[in-house]
Formats: C-alpha cells, structure tokens, sequence
C-alpha cells in the first residue's frame, strides 16, 4: 500500500505529521508554563517538593480534561451552527 | 462557511479552507486560556473537574462563543459604514458562493 502512495501524498502526510508532534509540543510548553506559574511558588529549596510535583501532575490532569470538554463543547456549538446554517439554506432556495 | 465554498478553484478553496482551520486553532486556544484563567483555581488537590468547574467551563464556552458572533456582527457594521462598498463585497462573495 505504502508504495503506490505518490510523492506528494508522502509529502502531504510528513507534513501533518510535523503539524500534529509541533502541536503536542506548543501544549506541552504551554501546560508546563501555567502549571509553573500556578504551583511553584517559593524558591526555599532547590528542588521540586512533594506537594508541588503533586500540585503540577494534578493540574496538568485537570487541564488536559478542561480541554477536552471544551472542545466539545465547541463541536456542539459547531454543529449546531452547521445545521442552522443548512435549514437557512434549504428555506431560501427555491 | 467551509460549506459555502462554491465554484472556488482547488487551490484557492485550500488556502481558505487552512485558513479556517488555523483561526480555529487559534480560537480554541485563546479561549481555552480565558476560560482557565476565569474557572480554574491555582490550588490543584485533585486532578478531576469538580461540579462547578464543569459548569464553569460550559458557560465560559457558550459565553466566549456568543461574545465572538455578537462582535463579528458588529464589526461587519462598522465596516459597512467606513467603507460602503464592505457590504458589496460581501455580497458578491455571497452571490459567487450560492451559485
């Protein structure tokens, strides 16, 4: 199968590839910055302290659960708007 | 809108439809971090989303998403009204779409 895709089909799947470790990598950043923000807030030790490394594994599992709900939320929305938008369409053609 | 594209030329109908998709992206983004911001408290004792979390969220959603219709309508207003000729536009873009 993998031979008969053509080079730009190769090209195509590289590059979302690229899209989808480039997206996982801006979140991870992301998360490791709101959660550091949140969570580590005096510097009296050198290292991460127990309630801080728990304070961080929590948050990161809350945050990647509000971003699942709120992407579906926004799916919800969506398709809503799409079959409105349909029932629009089909009421003014003729 | 990704439905109304018509009679667009492959190309083109691409760079609109990737186009969509990135301001998407950016809207969930930028949402997701208001809606933190504004639902989540910075203590973290546990990792699930309580009750009013959840619910602070959903409404944060339906809010931030009903802000961004209501704002779209009226900049297109104010638009319309620097630059008469926006609606003409829009409306060709319209007629191009429906055909």
């Amino acid at each position: 199968m993998a031979n008969t895709m053509t080079e730009e089909q190769q090209n195509e799947m590289m590059k979302t590839q690229i899209n989808t470790f480039k997206e996982f990598l801006l979140q991870y950043n992301k998360i490791t910055e709101i959660c550091f923000k949140d969570c580590i807030n005096h510097f009296i030790a050198r290292e991460v302290t127990k309630k801080e490394e728990s304070c961080a594994v929590n948050c990161l599992e809350k945050y990647m659960k509000m971003t699942s709900r709120i992407s579906q939320r926004m799916q919800e929305f969506q398709m809503l708007q799409n079959e409105q938008a349909l029932a629009g369409a089909g009421g003014v053609k003729p | 809108m990704a439905s109304s594209l018509g009679n667009m030329d492959p190309a083109s109908m691409k760079i609109v439809q990737d186009l969509e998709i990135d301001m998407m992206a950016d809207m969930f983004t930028r949402l997701s971090s208001a809606c933190h911001q504004k639902c989540i408290p910075k203590e973290y004792r546990e990792g699930e989303l309580n009750k009013g979390e959840a619910v602070c969220l959903d409404r944060c959603v339906a809010k931030y998403l009903e802000t961004h219709e209501k704002i779209g309508k009226k900049l297109t207003e104010m638009s319309v009204q620097q630059d008469p000729d926006f609606l003409k536009r829009v409306e060709e873009q319209n007629v191009k779409i429906k055909t």
